[in-house]
């Protein structure tokens, strides 16, 4: 079956292929700027808690605007949420992670521990 | 730099405990050697005693006040405090009394210091005794002394996971604790 196209659509056709091309161009680019930048946890006017407003998706843009709080270890501060990814990857092994940090065991113990108060108080 | 002051972050538990034998060994051959003795917690005098003496002197220092100082971390820190980590960062920092006494066995400084002693001892008038080597000594040894104190009290912070005021007060009582025990310790080993 052949579909006989107008010259007004195939017109549509390109342009929405062409979006396509730039959408993906700009998400790329969006997403290297995005990864070398820390997301920013606190206010920086008055240290108060931020919260989500916006959720976007990459696919198709659609934008979900709502009031989101972050989720707790989005709450910690980098080197902490580093620590503990750190420490998932170590199998939980204190002592394999002071060997790979180069750190005494009492130090990594005290940064886990100190962590464990920080995710207790935003609790 | 901050290793200078806190070597703790590198090096704690079984480690730090056999340098701190070490050290300690290394201390009591050089006041054997040089007839040195510890006669109180950070108190040294030249004194001929026997070899077995010295060693036990020297380890008791060491811990009795590393365990003054595992009671007082283990009863506020919120964290599982190790024996090993505090008697080892502790034992690591007997490092510092072998420059800290540097006086007593290097020769042309330790003639000098018993001379002027001695002159003091024997009532020549302070006018007519050099005062140089004494000064020197004392000088010497406040800024190992203050290294150390740095040193002991970074160790009790990491070992125990405390600070402030409380971990402050905790340390200064130790130390006085310590230093009450090992001289009356030091008084009966020497007698």
């Amino acid at each position: 079956m052949i579909i006989a196209l107008s010259a007004a659509q195939i017109i549509e056709h390109d342009l929405h292929f062409i979006k396509i091309i730039f959408n993906f161009v700009k998400q790329t680019f969006n997403f290297t700027t995005m990864t070398n930048h820390k997301m920013p946890t606190l206010c920086p006017s008055c240290d108060e808690t931020l919260k989500v407003e916006t959720l976007r998706c990459e696919g198709c843009d659609t934008l979900v605007k709502g009031c989101y709080a972050l989720p707790r270890f989005m709450r910690l501060t980098s080197e902490e949420q580093e620590f503990l990814l750190e420490f998932i990857e170590c199998s939980g092994s204190l002592k394999e992670l002071a060997a790979r940090r180069s750190l005494s065991y009492p130090t990594v113990r005290n940064m886990l521990d100190n962590t464990i108060d920080h995710l207790k108080n935003i609790e | 730099m901050s290793n200078l002051f806190n070597p703790f972050h590198r090096i704690a538990g079984v480690k730090a405990l056999v340098w701190g034998e070490f050290f300690t060994i290394a201390l009591s051959v050089l006041f054997i050697i040089s007839d040195v003795a510890q006669d109180g917690f950070m108190h040294f005098t030249l004194l001929d005693t026997a070899a077995w003496k010295v060693l036990l002197m020297n380890h008791l220092a060491w811990l009795i006040f590393a365990l003054l100082l595992y009671i007082g971390g283990a009863a506020m820190s919120r964290s599982r405090v190790r024996i090993i980590d505090v008697v080892g960062t502790i034992g690591f920092s007997q490092l510092l009394l072998i420059p800290m006494n540097a006086g007593f066995y290097i020769p042309a400084w330790r003639a000098s210091f018993a001379e002027s002693i001695n002159r003091i001892v024997t009532g020549v008038m302070p006018q007519e005794v050099s005062m140089l080597p004494i000064v020197a000594m004392g000088v010497w040894s406040m800024i190992w002394l203050v290294l150390f104190v740095a040193w002991s009290y970074n160790a009790f912070c990491v070992s125990c996971n405390v600070r402030g005021t409380k971990a402050v007060i905790k340390f200064i009582v130790a130390w006085v604790i310590a230093s009450v025990a090992v001289t009356q310790l030091a008084k009966l080993i020497y007698l």
